[in-house]
């Protein structure tokens, strides 16, 4: 997984100005602390990893470990995706 | 914090009031509690401090009132929350009233497609009567404010689950949204507040009734993150004792800004024609 195009994608998703892929850190928090995301961003996420990698998350425990950072998402996708 | 969360939308009272409330309405007639309630509402414009200035505020900034006059419009204003908050409580004590849907069609057809459906709903009217209405043909999912009172929240779930709605608190969690992406993605049907922040400080300026207001952004963002749903705004309007007009209007777009736009165009046509049923008292507008 190419993390420097999903940065690109999360940018893109939820219009996060001022911020390139140069910013995040792969590992640090996305929500919280990090990137400050909140709950509409999530459900942007959500949204994001359906229509670009066929990927279904069904609960908040599971969001909770696959948002904790661009790492931890990057990772899910890999084992996850169905496009 | 924005002013839209300063106000926290908890219905007033105690848990014996309520219930005591809910049980002398299974005896008396609700006229009888509109007479009480308009002279409690005198109290209430009284000693009610932020929300009467806010709805004086309404009064003189969006209907041009003099200061006086406002106070006047303002007490005509709470006697009607207060027959819509009796009517509420009057449907727990299970009281008939009459529904005349207008636009209903919209979520019919919505239901038939299997796409889901966006229920935009607002502080206007007596929303919470729409379970009643509607009688929508699939599981239907109302993201509540999570803060309300919990003998409240319960009373509200065990009518609305009685009509097939089933409630998504807010709370502290992240929950309801995964929720909210579970019911659309299964094709039923979702209602939240367009006028209230909820999760999200995130806004939309948009002029409703002419003047620029900080909308929250989270309910356009879902309308947009799912085309293939059919967006609506519902209105539950009191005409009568007894009758509610149900007003639905389908509203199209592609960005959040669009939906934001068009449910602001018929906020404000709604509320020139019912400017007595607009029950968000908290300082709506941006200050200029």
């Amino acid at each position: 997984m190419d993390k420097t195009l999903l940065k690109q994608q999360i940018i893109e998703a939820l219009n996060l100005e001022d911020i390139t892929p140069a910013d995040i850190q792969d590992d640090a928090p996305l929500f919280g602390e990090g990137l400050g995301l909140d709950s509409i961003d999530a459900l942007e996420l959500f949204v994001l990893l359906d229509k670009q990698y066929g990927i279904k998350l069904q609960n908040k425990e599971e969001g909770k470990q696959v948002f904790r950072s661009v790492d931890t998402m990057a990772e899910y996708i890999d084992a996850h995706r169905t496009k | 914090m924005q002013r839209s969360q300063q106000w926290t939308g908890r219905t007033d009272g105690k848990p014996w009031m309520h219930s005591s409330l809910v049980w002398l309405m299974r005896f008396l007639p609700i006229q009888f509690f509109y007479g009480v309630m308009d002279i409690v509402v005198v109290f209430y414009l009284l000693f009610a401090k932020p929300r009467r200035q806010a709805a004086c505020h309404y009064w003189q900034l969006i209907h041009g009132k003099s200061k006086a006059a406002s106070w006047w419009h303002t007490y005509l204003h709470f006697r009607t929350f207060g027959k819509a908050i009796v009517d509420r409580f009057a449907s727990y004590a299970g009281k008939k009233f009459r529904y005349t849907l207008e636009g209903n069609e919209a979520v019919e057809e919505a239901m038939r497609h299997n796409n889901g459906c966006i229920l935009l709903a607002s502080h206007i009217g007596n929303y919470e009567m729409a379970g009643y209405a509607l009688q929508p043909t699939r599981p239907m999912y109302a993201v509540m404010f999570g803060g309300e009172k919990e003998h409240v929240l319960k009373n509200r779930q065990r009518l609305l689950e009685q009509n097939g709605i089933h409630i998504l608190t807010q709370d502290d969690e992240m929950g309801y949204i995964y929720a909210i992406n579970n019911v659309l993605n299964n094709g039923d049907m979702l209602t939240v507040f367009a006028d209230r922040h909820f999760g999200s400080d995130k806004s939309i300026l948009q002029p409703v009734l002419g003047k620029e207001a900080s909308l929250p952004k989270g309910p356009f963002v879902i309308a947009q993150l799912y085309p293939e749903a059919t967006v609506v705004c519902t209105f539950v309007i009191k005409e009568s004792t007894h009758g509610y007009r149900v007003v639905v209007r389908r509203l199209e777009g592609k960005t959040a800004k669009d939906y934001a736009t068009a449910y602001a165009q018929i906020v404000t046509e709604i509320v020139t024609r019912y400017p007595y049923q607009w029950y968000n008292f908290y300082e709506f507008w941006e200050k200029d």
